[in-house]
Protein backbone atom coordinates (compact mmCIF):
# COMPACT_ATOMS: atom_id res chain seq x y z
CA UNK A 1 0.00 0.00 0.00
CA UNK A 2 1.51 3.41 -1.01
CA UNK A 3 1.18 6.57 -2.75
CA UNK A 4 -1.80 6.79 -6.13
CA UNK A 5 -2.38 3.01 -4.67
CA UNK A 6 -6.21 2.61 -4.84
CA UNK A 7 -7.84 1.30 -1.56
CA UNK A 8 -11.39 0.85 -0.11
CA UNK A 9 -12.28 1.80 2.71
CA UNK A 10 -13.28 -1.33 5.63
CA UNK A 11 -14.74 0.63 8.45
CA UNK A 12 -16.97 3.58 8.83
CA UNK A 13 -15.89 5.36 11.60
CA UNK A 14 -16.94 9.00 12.68
CA UNK A 15 -13.95 10.71 11.85
CA UNK A 16 -14.66 9.48 8.40
CA UNK A 17 -18.36 10.37 8.11
CA UNK A 18 -18.07 13.86 9.48
CA UNK A 19 -16.76 13.92 5.99
CA UNK A 20 -19.01 11.96 4.44
CA UNK A 21 -16.98 8.47 3.92
CA UNK A 22 -18.38 5.61 4.67
CA UNK A 23 -17.43 2.11 4.36
CA UNK A 24 -17.27 0.38 1.11
CA UNK A 25 -15.68 3.49 -0.59
CA UNK A 26 -13.08 3.43 -3.06
CA UNK A 27 -10.68 6.24 -3.28
CA UNK A 28 -6.77 7.14 -3.95
CA UNK A 29 -3.94 7.89 -1.36
CA UNK A 30 -3.31 11.15 -2.30
CA UNK A 31 -0.10 11.82 -0.16
CA UNK A 32 3.02 9.85 0.36
CA UNK A 33 3.94 10.31 3.91
CA UNK A 34 1.52 8.12 6.53
CA UNK A 35 1.49 10.34 9.52
CA UNK A 36 -0.70 8.93 12.91
CA UNK A 37 -0.73 5.58 10.95
CA UNK A 38 -3.07 6.95 8.51
CA UNK A 39 -2.98 7.74 4.96
CA UNK A 40 -4.40 11.03 3.15
CA UNK A 41 -7.24 9.23 0.83
CA UNK A 42 -8.72 10.89 -2.26
CA UNK A 43 -12.42 10.39 -3.30
CA UNK A 44 -13.36 11.77 -6.66
CA UNK A 45 -17.04 12.22 -7.74
CA UNK A 46 -17.17 9.21 -10.39
CA UNK A 47 -19.23 10.65 -12.49
CA UNK A 48 -17.49 10.60 -16.43
CA UNK A 49 -16.60 14.35 -17.22
CA UNK A 50 -18.56 15.38 -20.06
CA UNK A 51 -19.59 18.65 -21.18
CA UNK A 52 -23.22 18.08 -19.57
CA UNK A 53 -21.67 17.50 -16.38
CA UNK A 54 -18.46 19.00 -16.46
CA UNK A 55 -19.92 21.96 -14.24
CA UNK A 56 -22.37 19.62 -11.83
CA UNK A 57 -19.29 17.23 -11.13
CA UNK A 58 -18.70 17.40 -7.30
CA UNK A 59 -15.81 18.30 -5.53
CA UNK A 60 -13.16 16.01 -4.30
CA UNK A 61 -13.16 14.58 -0.52
CA UNK A 62 -9.73 14.08 1.37
CA UNK A 63 -9.91 11.79 4.48
CA UNK A 64 -7.45 10.54 6.66
CA UNK A 65 -8.34 7.18 7.29
CA UNK A 66 -6.11 4.51 9.51
CA UNK A 67 -4.33 1.97 7.30
CA UNK A 68 -6.24 -0.90 9.54
CA UNK A 69 -8.96 0.37 7.99
CA UNK A 70 -7.68 0.36 4.16
CA UNK A 71 -7.48 -2.60 1.43
CA UNK A 72 -5.65 -2.17 -2.00
CA UNK A 73 -7.87 -2.37 -4.83
CA UNK A 74 -5.33 -1.46 -7.15
CA UNK A 75 -1.71 -0.96 -7.29
CA UNK A 76 -0.13 1.86 -8.41
CA UNK A 77 3.41 1.82 -10.33
CA UNK A 78 5.17 4.53 -7.98
CA UNK A 79 8.84 3.83 -7.72
CA UNK A 80 10.67 4.53 -4.13
CA UNK A 81 12.47 7.54 -5.83
CA UNK A 82 9.20 8.67 -6.51
CA UNK A 83 8.39 8.36 -2.99
CA UNK A 84 11.09 9.83 -1.86
CA UNK A 85 10.40 13.16 -4.07
CA UNK A 86 6.79 13.29 -2.65
CA UNK A 87 8.24 12.55 1.17
CA UNK A 88 7.84 16.12 3.08
CA UNK A 89 11.62 17.06 3.07
CA UNK A 90 12.57 14.37 1.29
CA UNK A 91 13.19 12.52 4.30
CA UNK A 92 13.49 8.36 3.73
CA UNK A 93 12.74 8.17 7.56
CA UNK A 94 8.82 8.98 6.85
CA UNK A 95 6.96 5.63 6.79
CA UNK A 96 5.12 5.53 3.84
CA UNK A 97 4.44 1.99 2.66
CA UNK A 98 2.66 -0.97 3.90
CA UNK A 99 4.28 -4.48 3.34
CA UNK A 100 3.69 -8.07 4.43
CA UNK A 101 1.80 -6.53 7.64
CA UNK A 102 4.74 -3.57 8.22
CA UNK A 103 4.47 -0.24 7.90
CA UNK A 104 7.85 0.49 6.71
CA UNK A 105 10.12 3.72 5.84
CA UNK A 106 12.44 3.65 2.54
CA UNK A 107 15.31 2.39 5.02
CA UNK A 108 13.37 -0.48 5.41
CA UNK A 109 12.52 0.41 9.46
CA UNK A 110 9.02 -1.16 10.41
CA UNK A 111 6.64 1.05 12.75
CA UNK A 112 4.32 -1.89 14.10
CA UNK A 113 5.58 -4.72 16.29
CA UNK A 114 2.89 -7.27 15.22
CA UNK A 115 2.34 -7.97 11.10
CA UNK A 116 -0.91 -6.55 10.50
CA UNK A 117 -1.32 -5.03 13.84
CA UNK A 118 -0.81 -1.70 12.97
CA UNK A 119 -1.52 -0.23 16.58
CA UNK A 120 1.23 -2.19 17.44
CA UNK B 1 -26.19 -10.35 60.80
CA UNK B 2 -28.71 -7.27 59.42
CA UNK B 3 -28.06 -5.31 62.37
CA UNK B 4 -24.41 -5.85 61.53
CA UNK B 5 -24.72 -4.78 57.52
CA UNK B 6 -26.78 -1.49 59.09
CA UNK B 7 -23.04 -0.37 60.72
CA UNK B 8 -22.03 3.03 60.28
CA UNK B 9 -18.79 1.93 59.15
CA UNK B 10 -17.63 1.51 55.56
CA UNK B 11 -14.22 0.48 53.96
CA UNK B 12 -12.54 2.94 51.45
CA UNK B 13 -11.61 0.73 48.48
CA UNK B 14 -9.25 1.03 45.38
CA UNK B 15 -10.16 -1.60 42.96
CA UNK B 16 -7.12 -0.21 40.63
CA UNK B 17 -4.23 -0.06 43.36
CA UNK B 18 -3.51 -2.75 45.74
CA UNK B 19 -0.44 -0.50 47.86
CA UNK B 20 -1.97 0.49 51.81
CA UNK B 21 -0.66 2.03 53.71
CA UNK B 22 1.09 -1.01 55.82
CA UNK B 23 3.60 -1.25 52.95
CA UNK B 24 5.61 2.11 53.43
CA UNK B 25 8.01 2.33 56.03
CA UNK B 26 7.51 4.27 59.16
CA UNK B 27 9.48 6.82 58.64
CA UNK B 28 9.39 8.14 54.87
CA UNK B 29 5.70 7.39 54.75
CA UNK B 30 3.96 7.02 51.06
CA UNK B 31 6.67 7.73 48.63
CA UNK B 32 8.26 6.18 45.43
CA UNK B 33 6.89 5.35 42.12
CA UNK B 34 3.16 5.02 42.85
CA UNK B 35 2.30 8.22 43.68
CA UNK B 36 2.89 9.10 40.44
CA UNK B 37 -0.44 6.89 39.34
CA UNK B 38 -2.35 7.44 42.68
CA UNK B 39 -2.82 10.69 45.09
CA UNK B 40 -1.07 10.12 48.75
CA UNK B 41 -4.97 10.59 50.19
CA UNK B 42 -5.92 7.54 48.30
CA UNK B 43 -3.41 5.31 49.07
CA UNK B 44 -3.57 6.76 52.98
CA UNK B 45 -7.23 5.72 52.91
CA UNK B 46 -7.55 2.61 50.88
CA UNK B 47 -8.65 -0.53 52.50
CA UNK B 48 -9.08 1.04 55.65
CA UNK B 49 -12.20 1.31 58.15
CA UNK B 50 -13.71 4.23 59.22
CA UNK B 51 -17.27 5.64 60.49
CA UNK B 52 -19.42 6.50 58.16
CA UNK B 53 -19.56 9.99 59.47
CA UNK B 54 -17.68 13.71 58.98
CA UNK B 55 -14.45 13.73 60.65
CA UNK B 56 -14.23 10.32 61.39
CA UNK B 57 -13.40 9.28 57.89
CA UNK B 58 -11.57 11.05 54.68
CA UNK B 59 -14.01 14.09 53.77
CA UNK B 60 -15.24 13.42 49.79
CA UNK B 61 -13.90 16.29 47.51
CA UNK B 62 -16.54 18.80 47.21
CA UNK B 63 -18.24 19.04 44.07
CA UNK B 64 -20.38 21.65 44.23
CA UNK B 65 -21.18 24.36 40.99
CA UNK B 66 -18.90 27.01 42.43
CA UNK B 67 -16.09 24.05 43.37
CA UNK B 68 -16.49 22.48 40.07
CA UNK B 69 -16.01 26.49 38.48
CA UNK B 70 -13.38 27.52 40.76
CA UNK B 71 -11.42 24.05 39.90
CA UNK B 72 -11.66 23.64 35.80
CA UNK B 73 -10.89 27.66 36.24
CA UNK B 74 -7.02 28.19 35.89
CA UNK B 75 -7.27 24.58 33.44
CA UNK B 76 -9.06 26.02 30.64
CA UNK B 77 -7.03 26.01 28.03
CA UNK B 78 -7.39 27.20 24.17
CA UNK B 79 -8.46 23.95 23.02
CA UNK B 80 -8.61 21.69 26.24
CA UNK B 81 -8.03 21.81 29.42
CA UNK B 82 -4.53 22.40 30.26
CA UNK B 83 -3.56 23.46 26.74
CA UNK B 84 -1.00 25.92 26.46
CA UNK B 85 -1.79 27.11 22.74
CA UNK B 86 -2.58 30.86 22.60
CA UNK B 87 -3.51 32.98 19.64
CA UNK B 88 -1.28 35.72 18.63
CA UNK B 89 -2.11 38.52 16.34
CA UNK B 90 -0.14 38.46 13.56
CA UNK B 91 -0.13 40.98 10.68
CA UNK B 92 -1.91 40.20 7.31
CA UNK B 93 0.44 37.87 5.58
CA UNK B 94 1.93 38.99 2.53
CA UNK B 95 1.84 36.58 -1.18
CA UNK B 96 5.49 37.18 -0.98
CA UNK B 97 5.60 35.57 2.62
CA UNK B 98 3.37 32.42 2.08
CA UNK B 99 5.32 29.20 0.68
CA UNK B 100 3.65 26.48 -1.03
CA UNK B 101 4.72 23.26 -0.77
CA UNK B 102 3.67 21.26 -3.14
CA UNK B 103 4.34 17.42 -3.69
CA UNK B 104 5.30 16.29 -7.20
CA UNK B 105 2.89 14.06 -7.26
CA UNK B 106 -0.02 16.40 -6.93
CA UNK B 107 1.01 18.03 -10.36
CA UNK B 108 0.75 15.04 -12.21
CA UNK B 109 -2.77 14.14 -10.56
CA UNK B 110 -4.17 17.47 -11.23
CA UNK B 111 -2.61 17.25 -15.04
CA UNK B 112 -4.47 13.59 -14.97
CA UNK B 113 -7.22 13.58 -12.85
CA UNK B 114 -8.57 17.29 -13.87
CA UNK B 115 -7.33 17.46 -17.65
CA UNK B 116 -10.84 17.87 -18.80
CA UNK B 117 -12.08 20.40 -15.92
CA UNK B 118 -8.52 22.69 -17.03
CA UNK B 119 -8.89 22.11 -20.71
CA UNK B 120 -12.50 21.86 -21.29
CA UNK B 121 -13.92 24.05 -18.72
CA UNK B 122 -11.45 26.93 -17.57
CA UNK B 123 -10.08 26.62 -21.32
CA UNK B 124 -5.87 26.00 -20.34
CA UNK B 125 -3.40 24.02 -21.44
CA UNK B 126 -2.38 21.62 -18.12
CA UNK B 127 1.02 22.80 -18.52
CA UNK B 128 3.34 24.86 -16.06
CA UNK B 129 2.18 28.19 -16.93
CA UNK B 130 -0.94 27.24 -16.06
CA UNK B 131 0.53 25.80 -12.93
CA UNK B 132 2.31 29.02 -11.89
CA UNK B 133 -0.73 31.11 -12.69
CA UNK B 134 -3.24 29.00 -10.53
CA UNK B 135 -0.49 29.09 -7.72
CA UNK B 136 -0.62 32.91 -7.55
CA UNK B 137 -4.10 32.97 -7.41
CA UNK B 138 -4.20 30.73 -4.64
CA UNK B 139 -1.54 32.81 -2.90
CA UNK B 140 -4.12 36.02 -3.45
CA UNK B 141 -7.23 34.14 -2.12
CA UNK B 142 -5.44 32.66 1.03
CA UNK B 143 -3.81 36.08 1.62
CA UNK B 144 -7.58 37.64 1.21
CA UNK B 145 -8.45 35.18 3.89
CA UNK B 146 -10.81 33.38 1.40
CA UNK B 147 -11.06 29.94 2.69
CA UNK B 148 -12.19 27.53 5.49
CA UNK B 149 -10.99 24.92 7.55
CA UNK B 150 -12.43 21.36 6.33
CA UNK B 151 -11.16 19.57 9.34
CA UNK B 152 -8.25 18.80 11.79
CA UNK B 153 -6.53 15.54 11.83
CA UNK B 154 -2.76 14.02 12.00
CA UNK B 155 -2.30 15.77 8.47
CA UNK B 156 -2.87 18.89 9.79
CA UNK B 157 -5.28 21.81 9.55
CA UNK B 158 -7.15 20.68 6.10
CA UNK B 159 -8.64 24.25 4.68
CA UNK B 160 -10.19 24.80 1.67
CA UNK B 161 -9.24 28.04 -0.64
CA UNK B 162 -11.66 29.52 -3.07
CA UNK B 163 -9.75 30.56 -6.20
CA UNK B 164 -11.02 32.76 -9.07
CA UNK B 165 -10.00 31.48 -12.45
CA UNK B 166 -10.35 33.94 -15.63
CA UNK B 167 -11.16 31.66 -18.28
CA UNK B 168 -8.71 31.29 -21.26
CA UNK B 169 -8.83 30.16 -25.10
CA UNK B 170 -12.83 29.70 -25.85
CA UNK B 171 -13.30 30.39 -21.99
CA UNK B 172 -11.75 34.12 -22.22
CA UNK B 173 -13.89 36.61 -20.64
CA UNK B 174 -15.49 34.43 -17.94
CA UNK B 175 -14.57 34.08 -14.42
CA UNK B 176 -14.71 30.69 -12.33
CA UNK B 177 -14.35 29.49 -8.69
CA UNK B 178 -12.74 26.26 -8.04
CA UNK B 179 -11.91 25.27 -4.52
CA UNK B 180 -8.06 24.12 -4.21
CA UNK B 181 -7.22 21.54 -0.76
CA UNK B 182 -4.53 22.69 1.27
CA UNK B 183 -3.04 22.07 4.83
CA UNK B 184 -1.94 24.87 6.60
CA UNK B 185 1.71 24.36 7.97
CA UNK B 186 3.52 26.16 10.38
CA UNK B 187 4.70 30.02 9.66
CA UNK B 188 2.92 30.66 6.38
CA UNK B 189 3.55 27.28 4.70
CA UNK B 190 0.77 25.89 3.11
CA UNK B 191 1.16 21.97 2.22
CA UNK B 192 -1.33 20.93 -1.01
CA UNK B 193 -3.80 18.40 -0.56
CA UNK B 194 -4.88 18.57 -4.20
CA UNK B 195 -4.85 21.53 -6.60
CA UNK B 196 -8.25 21.50 -8.02
CA UNK B 197 -10.59 19.34 -6.01
CA UNK B 198 -13.40 21.05 -7.80
CA UNK B 199 -16.11 23.67 -8.35
CA UNK B 200 -16.58 26.13 -5.21
CA UNK B 201 -19.77 26.00 -4.25
CA UNK B 202 -22.09 28.41 -2.39
CA UNK B 203 -19.79 28.59 0.46
CA UNK B 204 -19.60 32.08 1.56
CA UNK B 205 -15.70 33.06 2.81
CA UNK C 1 2.26 49.47 10.19
CA UNK C 2 -0.55 49.92 12.23
CA UNK C 3 -2.81 48.86 9.24
CA UNK C 4 -0.75 45.47 9.43
CA UNK C 5 -1.36 44.96 13.65
CA UNK C 6 -4.67 45.31 13.34
CA UNK C 7 -4.83 42.80 10.99
CA UNK C 8 -7.55 40.04 11.64
CA UNK C 9 -4.74 37.18 11.63
CA UNK C 10 -3.46 35.39 14.38
CA UNK C 11 -1.07 32.87 14.78
CA UNK C 12 -1.62 29.81 17.23
CA UNK C 13 1.81 29.42 19.26
CA UNK C 14 2.42 26.49 22.48
CA UNK C 15 5.35 27.81 23.84
CA UNK C 16 5.82 23.98 25.55
CA UNK C 17 5.91 22.52 22.01
CA UNK C 18 8.34 22.65 19.37
CA UNK C 19 6.88 19.99 17.54
CA UNK C 20 5.04 21.75 14.28
CA UNK C 21 2.80 20.07 11.77
CA UNK C 22 5.74 19.82 9.64
CA UNK C 23 7.58 16.94 11.18
CA UNK C 24 5.22 15.52 12.72
CA UNK C 25 5.66 12.55 13.01
CA UNK C 26 8.14 10.68 10.40
CA UNK C 27 9.35 8.57 13.34
CA UNK C 28 7.14 8.00 16.28
CA UNK C 29 3.10 7.44 14.56
CA UNK C 30 0.44 8.68 16.97
CA UNK C 31 1.28 6.65 19.57
CA UNK C 32 4.43 7.98 19.57
CA UNK C 33 5.50 9.85 23.07
CA UNK C 34 4.56 13.58 21.54
CA UNK C 35 0.99 12.88 21.25
CA UNK C 36 0.79 11.48 25.09
CA UNK C 37 2.10 15.08 26.02
CA UNK C 38 0.41 17.17 23.30
CA UNK C 39 -2.68 16.66 21.42
CA UNK C 40 -3.16 16.01 17.78
CA UNK C 41 -5.14 19.31 17.52
CA UNK C 42 -2.65 21.33 19.45
CA UNK C 43 0.03 19.67 16.85
CA UNK C 44 -1.76 20.38 13.69
CA UNK C 45 -2.20 24.24 14.50
CA UNK C 46 1.30 24.73 16.46
CA UNK C 47 2.36 27.85 15.14
CA UNK C 48 -0.03 28.53 12.15
CA UNK C 49 -1.49 31.46 10.83
CA UNK C 50 -4.96 31.65 10.51
CA UNK C 51 -8.04 34.51 10.11
CA UNK C 52 -9.24 35.69 13.32
CA UNK C 53 -12.90 34.68 12.41
CA UNK C 54 -14.76 31.20 12.78
CA UNK C 55 -14.84 28.28 10.54
CA UNK C 56 -11.57 30.15 9.81
CA UNK C 57 -9.04 29.30 12.49
CA UNK C 58 -9.25 26.38 14.93
CA UNK C 59 -12.58 26.04 17.14
CA UNK C 60 -11.55 27.18 20.41
CA UNK C 61 -12.92 24.62 23.47
CA UNK C 62 -16.41 25.31 24.24
CA UNK C 63 -16.15 26.16 28.37
CA UNK C 64 -19.95 26.74 29.05
CA UNK C 65 -21.38 25.97 32.08
CA UNK C 66 -23.48 23.09 30.72
CA UNK C 67 -20.04 22.33 29.00
CA UNK C 68 -17.92 21.96 31.96
CA UNK C 69 -20.65 20.39 34.12
CA UNK C 70 -20.99 17.57 31.15
CA UNK C 71 -17.38 17.37 30.84
CA UNK C 72 -16.20 16.89 34.70
CA UNK C 73 -19.86 14.81 35.72
CA UNK C 74 -18.01 11.71 34.80
CA UNK C 75 -14.60 12.32 36.09
CA UNK C 76 -15.75 13.33 39.81
CA UNK C 77 -14.16 10.75 42.12
CA UNK C 78 -14.23 9.92 45.96
CA UNK C 79 -11.19 12.06 47.01
CA UNK C 80 -10.41 14.16 43.42
CA UNK C 81 -10.96 13.98 39.74
CA UNK C 82 -10.68 10.27 37.80
CA UNK C 83 -10.48 8.97 41.82
CA UNK C 84 -10.77 5.39 42.12
CA UNK C 85 -11.95 5.12 45.14
CA UNK C 86 -15.35 4.14 46.86
CA UNK C 87 -16.70 3.74 50.24
CA UNK C 88 -18.06 -0.21 51.20
CA UNK C 89 -20.38 -0.43 53.66
CA UNK C 90 -18.69 -2.96 56.42
CA UNK C 91 -20.03 -4.59 59.55
CA UNK C 92 -19.17 -2.50 62.67
CA UNK C 93 -15.92 -4.06 63.65
CA UNK C 94 -15.31 -6.14 66.74
CA UNK C 95 -12.65 -5.89 69.38
CA UNK C 96 -11.39 -9.02 68.21
CA UNK C 97 -10.97 -7.76 64.64
CA UNK C 98 -8.82 -4.99 65.49
CA UNK C 99 -5.06 -5.35 65.53
CA UNK C 100 -3.37 -2.64 67.29
CA UNK C 101 0.74 -2.49 66.25
CA UNK C 102 2.37 -0.84 68.53
CA UNK C 103 6.28 0.05 67.48
CA UNK C 104 8.26 -0.95 71.08
CA UNK C 105 9.82 2.44 71.45
CA UNK C 106 6.17 3.85 71.90
CA UNK C 107 5.84 1.83 75.40
CA UNK C 108 8.87 3.26 76.19
CA UNK C 109 7.85 6.58 75.65
CA UNK C 110 4.46 6.02 77.72
CA UNK C 111 6.61 5.13 80.44
CA UNK C 112 9.01 7.96 80.41
CA UNK C 113 7.46 10.60 79.21
CA UNK C 114 3.83 10.57 80.84
CA UNK C 115 5.12 8.64 84.17
CA UNK C 116 3.54 11.70 86.07
CA UNK C 117 0.06 11.36 83.83
CA UNK C 118 -0.22 7.64 84.48
CA UNK C 119 0.78 7.69 87.80
CA UNK C 120 -0.39 10.79 89.99
CA UNK C 121 -3.24 11.11 87.70
CA UNK C 122 -4.50 7.98 86.82
CA UNK C 123 -3.38 6.23 89.67
CA UNK C 124 -1.51 3.80 88.04
CA UNK C 125 2.24 2.04 87.70
CA UNK C 126 3.34 1.91 84.35
CA UNK C 127 3.72 -1.34 83.94
CA UNK C 128 2.48 -4.27 81.17
CA UNK C 129 -0.37 -4.62 83.77
CA UNK C 130 -1.85 -1.03 82.64
CA UNK C 131 -0.76 -1.42 79.24
CA UNK C 132 -2.71 -4.01 78.74
CA UNK C 133 -5.51 -2.36 80.42
CA UNK C 134 -5.28 0.60 78.15
CA UNK C 135 -5.16 -1.36 75.02
CA UNK C 136 -8.73 -2.71 75.75
CA UNK C 137 -9.83 0.79 76.53
CA UNK C 138 -8.63 1.90 73.31
CA UNK C 139 -10.21 -0.87 71.17
CA UNK C 140 -13.77 -0.51 73.13
CA UNK C 141 -13.42 2.87 72.03
CA UNK C 142 -12.71 2.51 68.91
CA UNK C 143 -14.86 0.02 67.70
CA UNK C 144 -17.48 2.61 69.17
CA UNK C 145 -16.27 5.10 66.73
CA UNK C 146 -15.14 7.35 69.49
CA UNK C 147 -12.30 9.40 67.06
CA UNK C 148 -11.88 11.75 65.06
CA UNK C 149 -9.60 12.56 61.88
CA UNK C 150 -6.77 14.58 62.81
CA UNK C 151 -5.19 14.48 59.27
CA UNK C 152 -3.93 12.48 56.23
CA UNK C 153 -0.50 12.47 55.20
CA UNK C 154 2.08 10.64 53.69
CA UNK C 155 2.25 8.45 56.91
CA UNK C 156 -1.48 7.51 57.00
CA UNK C 157 -4.51 8.88 58.27
CA UNK C 158 -4.02 10.21 61.70
CA UNK C 159 -6.76 9.90 64.34
CA UNK C 160 -7.44 10.85 67.76
CA UNK C 161 -9.13 8.21 69.67
CA UNK C 162 -11.02 8.98 73.53
CA UNK C 163 -10.12 6.67 75.69
CA UNK C 164 -12.04 5.88 79.07
CA UNK C 165 -9.62 5.37 81.61
CA UNK C 166 -11.26 4.28 85.38
CA UNK C 167 -8.88 5.63 87.97
CA UNK C 168 -7.11 3.56 90.32
CA UNK C 169 -5.66 3.41 93.58
CA UNK C 170 -5.73 7.12 95.23
CA UNK C 171 -7.95 7.78 92.15
CA UNK C 172 -10.48 4.94 92.31
CA UNK C 173 -14.14 6.02 91.64
CA UNK C 174 -12.78 8.66 88.97
CA UNK C 175 -13.23 8.38 85.45
CA UNK C 176 -10.66 10.07 83.12
CA UNK C 177 -10.34 10.43 79.05
CA UNK C 178 -7.26 10.97 77.23
CA UNK C 179 -6.61 10.79 73.83
CA UNK C 180 -4.73 8.72 72.20
CA UNK C 181 -3.06 8.83 68.73
CA UNK C 182 -3.22 6.01 65.66
CA UNK C 183 -3.08 5.91 62.19
CA UNK C 184 -5.41 3.73 60.64
CA UNK C 185 -3.96 0.93 58.58
CA UNK C 186 -5.67 -1.31 56.04
CA UNK C 187 -8.16 -3.59 57.01
CA UNK C 188 -8.72 -3.06 60.97
CA UNK C 189 -4.82 -2.14 61.60
CA UNK C 190 -4.10 0.28 63.95
CA UNK C 191 -0.75 1.71 64.41
CA UNK C 192 0.50 3.79 67.15
CA UNK C 193 1.52 7.00 67.26
CA UNK C 194 1.20 8.09 70.54
CA UNK C 195 -0.48 5.73 73.39
CA UNK C 196 -1.32 8.91 75.32
CA UNK C 197 -1.33 12.18 74.14
CA UNK C 198 -3.00 14.20 77.11
CA UNK C 199 -6.19 15.03 78.49
CA UNK C 200 -9.47 14.33 76.02
CA UNK C 201 -10.54 18.11 75.57
CA UNK C 202 -14.25 18.77 74.83
CA UNK C 203 -14.61 17.60 71.15
CA UNK C 204 -17.24 15.69 70.46
CA UNK C 205 -17.08 12.50 69.38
Amino acid sequence: MKLFDKVKVLESRQRYSEREIYKGMIGTIIDAEIRGRTFNVIFTDPTPFTEETMYSIKPDIICAIYIKDLEVVEESDCTDDYLLINLPKQNPKWFCKVEDGYIINLLGEKLNKIPYDYDS
Amino acid sequence: MLAEWTSKWIKVFDKLNDVVIDDFDYEHGIHGLITTKHCVKCIAANQCWFVDEKNKKPEQMEYSFEEILKDTKNKRGLYHYNCHCKEINIPTPKESEIKLIIPEGKIGWLFKDKEGLVKKALGYEPNDDFLEYFKKQVLKSYCQGKYYILGIDEHGVAISVKVEINGSGEKTGKTYYVRSGWMVFSNGKLKNNTLIAGWWLNEVV
